[in-house]
């Protein structure tokens, strides 16, 4: 079988110690004072330029999360957070607006080089080609045709490089960053934002809407199928700074569009908290594809230092025949709690979520979806492969639910999780509620460990056992993996290999 | 307690100031003031405490009905001759109001028969199951149960029992069950409630079953009225090649929650949970089970069966634990249900929380109308559409008895279950 | 008995829809048995199933009358009791049912809608022995679900008893060739050729001339796109045998 032969090529060229990810940037930041308050947040909103209502959204949000506490149903366990140690605020010094690539900093494509994000990005970044180029290293992606992809990138809580903009401008298609979106495209903000994802709806969504500090904006106008794939890279680089990104992604009627979002982190002692929020609304026949690879710092083998990631992402099938398709590699951070859902009002909507996570060392994840059957003949898919290595846990949390009114909906959801080692915890928490007669559900789970037979199978074949269990693992997350788009396929294949070092043996 | 107390909860409040004053210094009442503290603190579970998210009882259970007093003999008596025992030739335990009637230090067929409170009470052992409970109903009846009765089965036993709740209209009743089934002997119990219009029941029944003993237990919850509530909770420890074989039956109406709490605790042992449950109109069907495994090589097997139709409410909460080093543990979980109309509710929420790498876990569920395949093929064969869709929906109910191993018994129980389909009457079957 | 006129269906395809059968006709009187023949996804199963009566059908044109009565108006079960049997070329497992119980009702439903008196449970079990021994089916099967954990030929050798108990006046049988062994085979096709008679027809619907060495029909129908495209006398199955549906799918 060439494609096992394949992925034995890829996981034994990876030569990485434990996590490669780990430097400090040396950027000066400009920031706001430590904690939050009115004040602070009326610093955020002058520093970006933005208009009256953006302000009092905020400060709305802010009045209302201060009434709030912090949930505690998750399978995740962390000493509690001092919001009032947390800057809130920090950007790059000398990049408050770049015009064009060679305003960035050179320092910054250092690091995006050390990232090891996708070269082909790196060299549209760093001006060594022009868009639409073919790359000599189009053979790691095997003979997938080449792809363009644009990329806001966003260092720290600013963006602070975009290109492709012309050739989206062209197609209609604006994507920009959420400050900017704000003031250049305040009617579509206004219409949009907080739609999906309401200023009350969880501590950490509020927090976010009170302070977010940038991300990216997608609108694609009606008939328009975005011409490539847009990527944002979020990091965090400076000590103690909270990353609250907020993305709003739109496609009118019959749009389509496909975003990746990866990331990676410094390594630090303090823990970092991050807390986004994502919308997508998808009107009458669009199509929304949303994947991520997220490998932040997941702390050291004590389990000190990694990211807490908060997110809360959701989508809206707003429009009739509308689909929304969430993806996600997630194998970093100390704590993730996470839920990408949809949606389905539109009648004869659908959603989709696969997920791979991978949890190793003192990892916690508690993450899963939600799909929320609203409108006629909405249908919706769940595909999540959890493993659980060394002394994590991982958890899947799950909700499925129809309406009376959402009449023939279906879903189907497959759970299946892996254990490696006997250490660590695989929890699956499906809740799956049906208030109609004419919903079809169907809901399997699967705990297990690789069998010895597998692992033996390969060893026989002169396959090294950590190998041996990487190219396992990569077959049990296979239906995952091929929802992604070509480059991150390859990099998800590579993350599942380092995130399992040290897990056998 | 909570600054939101509601009627029902001083209800219980006042009952717990009424029954400590008769409290002795025996064991089991030395636990009753420490359960009832630790269920006031909290007091009636309600949605937004998780295990309690389907069946908000401090929103359902607004008020309680008074507590019953002793039972009226004759009463009694009659209510039992009304309805013979299930299985011929069973010993019957009574328990009328929550108190134990019968003879005092009865044994019959090897079978010993106590009372739990008052005289020639034998109580000791009981109690050790529930004692690290936190679940809120388990910790009422801990603290205000009236009576009840405690059975040693020592020997293999060919006799069925048939423990049998009679309770007065209105009346709220808390009765206690401690069952102890000695190694290698076995146990064929079922359990049943009768009558009770309106009445609210809290059981409790503690069954320990030691060593290669067997037991095959089986609990019918008919609801005798839409006021009525039947809730019921099982703690049960099986030890080494222990075995259980469990059943609940739930029909009728008003609210039922049947709870268990399974801890298999010796290696290969085996327990297995089926439920055959039928929730039409305002009938709230709940059945919850924790089942933690902390042994080597246990297998345990869950098939929940939920029709519902006309606005019935069917939950099933399935909880597989794997307690860290109980590898080689084999555990499925498998819910269906089926909704005989448009309406009604179906959740089901089965949870996986496996801590041991070498196990075979897995749960299934499913909930939908009728497969139309197999309708048509029966109406293919000449039978009509509504009796093909009622001889369907009768198979998939009577599939959870597929492991009650008395035939007779099987099939009494496959009857009450298409009586209780009956119900629907013409509206769903045509 | 049987008289299908032009009749054309479709089935919904996801949004689109897709017309299988275009026109197609068919005369079959009491006692004959048609062998309907043809390539892959010519629509033969469709006309097995609109017989019976299958949902998801859509026949925009034409009639099928069955003894002069309008088969498109009745309902599965009433076919059943005019006496119409489809043996299932994939019969379908029904867990929880006994086949005995299912047979019962079965029968009994039918006699009933007949004005007939329902069989004694003495009466039955005969009936259901006779034909149980004739088809090799074992008294164990009819105590399980139906067509549950039964291999492919118990399946079938299930449906041809059904066949022989419940004695239709005309039976399509569906691929009942298709995955049966050469034993299994010949006791089927001794099943159905036992029950031949003058008042009884029969429409064997199969993709190979196999089948008809053993049941030999008295007319052979080519089916492809959607019509009959040549009929002929038992001899036009041995030649497609050895010429193949090509010309067909050509015509078509």
């Amino acid at each position: 079988m060439p494609a096992v032969q394949e992925t034995i090529d890829r996981v034994a060229a990876i030569d990485v110690d434990k996590y490669k990810y780990g430097f400090v940037t040396d950027i000066e930041s400009e920031k706001a004072p430590k904690g939050l308050s009115e004040e602070v947040i009326a610093f955020i909103s002058a520093k970006k330029g933005e208009p009256e209502w953006m302000l009092a959204w905020r400060l709305e949000a802010y009045k209302r999360w201060k009434t709030m506490t912090e949930p505690e149903w998750a399978m995740v366990d962390y000493p509690p957070i001092d919001y009032d140690s947390i800057y809130y605020y920090a950007a790059p010094k000398g990049t408050s607006a770049p015009k064009s690539l060679d305003e960035v900093d050179p320092e910054l494509l250092r690091t995006y080089e050390k990232l090891g994000i996708p070269l082909k990005e790196q060299e549209i970044l760093a001006g060594v080609r022009k868009q639409g180029e073919p790359s000599d290293l189009d053979e790691i992606a095997g003979d997938a045709p080449y792809s363009r992809v644009a990329v806001d990138a966003v260092f720290d809580s600013v963006s602070v490089v975009t290109t492709f903009k012309d050739e989206l401008a062209k197609a209609g298609v604006i994507f920009c960053s959420i400050s900017e979106a704000v003031r250049e495209h305040p009617e579509l903000v206004q219409k949009y934002l907080g739609t999906v994802v309401p200023t009350s709806d969880n501590f950490f969504a509020t927090l976010n809407s009170a302070v977010f500090t940038d991300g990216s904006f997608v609108y694609v106008p009606p008939g328009v199928r975005c011409p490539m794939e847009l990527s944002t890279y979020f990091r965090i680089n400076e000590q103690n700074t909270g990353q609250f990104e907020r993305t709003l992604i739109i496609a009118d009627k019959g749009a389509y569009v496909s975003y990746l979002e990866g990331c990676t982190a410094p390594q630090r002692d303090d823990n970092q908290l991050h807390a986004a929020v994502v919308e997508l609304i998808a009107l009458d026949d669009a199509e929304i594809k949303y994947s991520t690879v997220q490998n932040w710092y997941p702390g050291d083998a004590e389990g000190k230092g990694g990211i807490y990631n908060f997110v809360t992402k959701r989508g809206d099938c707003r429009g009739a025949r509308s689909k929304i398709s969430w993806t996600q590699v997630e194998t970093g951070s100390a704590i993730t709690w996470k839920y990408p859902s949809c949606i389905l009002r539109g009648d004869d909507s659908r959603g989709e979520f696969y997920s791979i996570a991978i949890s190793n060392g003192r990892q916690q994840i508690d993450s899963g979806t939600k799909m929320i059957h609203l409108g006629k003949n909405t249908s919706s898919r769940i595909i999540s492969k959890g493993i659980s290595a060394g002394r994590s846990s991982n958890t899947y949390r799950g909700l499925v639910r129809a309406n009376p009114k959402a009449k023939n909906a279906r879903n189907y959801t497959q759970c299946d999780s892996l254990l490696i080692g006997d250490k660590c915890a695989a929890i699956t928490i499906p809740y799956v509620e049906s208030r109609t007669g004419t919903a079809q559900f169907e809901h399997e789970a699967t705990t297990s460990k690789i069998s010895d037979d597998q692992l033996f199978y390969c060893r026989a074949r002169g396959i090294g056992e950590e190998e041996a269990v990487a190219l396992i693992v990569n077959g049990f997350v296979r239906d995952v993996i091929q929802q992604l788009p070509m480059e991150f396929a390859v990099e998800a294949q590579k993350l599942i290999g380092v995130s399992l070092e040290g897990s056998v043996g | 307690m909570s600054a939101a107390q509601t009627e029902a909860e001083r209800t219980l409040a006042a009952l717990f100031e009424s029954r400590s004053a008769s409290f002795t210094k025996a064991p089991i009442d030395a636990a009753r003031a420490d359960a009832f503290r630790r269920f006031a603190a909290n007091g009636l579970p309600h949605r937004r405490v998780e295990a309690y998210k389907y069946t908000d009882l401090k929103a359902r259970l607004r008020r309680l009905p008074e507590p019953a007093g002793p039972a009226d003999n004759a009463r009694v008596a009659a209510t039992l001759a009304a309805h013979p025992p299930l299985q011929e030739g069973a010993t019957r335990v009574l328990i009328a109001n929550g108190r134990y009637h019968g003879a005092i230090g009865e044994t019959i067929g090897g079978i010993r028969i106590a009372s739990l409170l008052g005289e020639g009470a034998e109580t000791e052992g009981v109690g050790t199951l529930v004692a690290a409970s936190d679940d809120p109903l388990t910790l009422a009846n801990v603290g205000l149960f009236e009576g009840g009765v405690s059975i040693h089965v020592d020997a293999p036993s060919a006799r069925p029992l048939e423990i049998v709740h009679v309770a007065n209209d209105e009346s709220l009743v808390m009765g206690r069950i401690a069952v102890f089934v000695a190694p290698g002997a076995s146990a064929n119990v079922v359990e049943r409630v009768i009558g009770g219009r309106d009445a609210v029941l809290n059981t409790l029944a503690e069954l320990t079953i030691a060593e290669g003993a067997r037991v095959d237990w089986i609990r019918i919850a008919d609801g005798a009225s839409e006021a009525s509530t039947d809730l019921s909770s099982l703690h049960v420890r099986v030890a080494e090649r222990g075995r259980l074989e469990h059943l609940t039956v739930s029909t009728g109406l008003g609210l039922a929650r049947a709870q268990a709490f399974a801890h298999v605790a010796g290696d290969e042992a085996d327990v297995n949970f089926r439920a055959a449950t039928v929730a039409i109109g305002k009938r709230h069907a709940d059945n919850t089970l924790v089942l933690r495994h902390d042994a080597l090589n246990s297998t345990s097997s869950e098939v929940f069966r939920s029709a519902v139709g006309d606005g019935g409410t069917a939950i099933v909460q399935g909880r597989i634990l794997v307690a860290p080093g109980a590898q080689k543990t084999d555990a499925r979980m498998m819910s269906n249900a089926l909704f005989l109309d448009e309406t009604g509710e179906v959740v089901n929420k089965p949870e996986l929380e496996i801590f041991a790498d070498d196990v075979q876990c897995g749960h299934g569920a499913t909930s939908g109308d009728l497969d139309e395949e197999m309708v048509f093929y029966l109406r293919a064969r000449g039978v009509p559409e509504v009796s093909a869709r009622r001889l369907l929906a009768e198979a998939f109910v009577v599939e959870a008895l597929e492991r009650v191993t008395d035939e007779a018994l099987q099939d009494k129980l496959a009857d009450h279950l298409r009586g209780a389909l009956d119900v629907m009457g013409g509206k769903t079957w045509s | 008995m049987l008289s299908i006129e032009n009749l054309h269906a479709s089935v919904e395809d996801g949004e689109s829809t897709r017309e299988i059968l275009k026109g197609l006709d068919l005369e079959i009187w009491p006692g004959e048995v048609h062998a309907i023949m043809g390539p892959n996804g010519a629509g033969k199963s469709t006309l097995g199933h609109i017989i019976a009566g299958k949902d998801g059908y859509d026949v925009t044109e034409g009639t099928i009358s069955f003894n002069d009565e309008n088969l498109l108006e009745m309902a599965p079960e009433e076919r059943a009791a005019a006496g119409i049997f489809l043996a299932f070329q994939y019969p379908v497992e029904v867990p929880g049912v006994a086949t005995m119980t299912f047979l019962k009702a079965a029968l009994n439903a039918q006699r009933e809608a007949r004005g007939e008196k329902a069989l004694s449970t003495p009466e039955f079990m005969k009936a259901v022995k006779t034909a149980a021994d004739k088809l090799g089916v074992k008294q164990e099967m009819l105590r399980r679900p139906i067509n549950v954990g039964f291999s492919g030929g118990e399946k079938k050798r299930n449906e041809i008893m059904q066949m022989a108990l419940l004695q239709p006046k005309l039976a399509v049988l569906d691929e009942t060739d298709s995955g049966l062994d050469i034993d299994a085979l010949r006791i089927v096709s001794e099943g159905v050729n036992s029950l031949r008679s003058p008042e009884r027809s029969f429409l064997v619907i199969t993709h190979y001339q196999r089948l008809l060495d053993y049941i030999v029909p008295d007319h052979v129908h080519v089916l492809a796109g959607g019509r009959i495209v040549r009929s002929g006398g038992p001899e036009l199955a041995k030649e497609l045998e050895e010429r193949g549906y090509a010309e067909f799918l050509e015509a078509a």
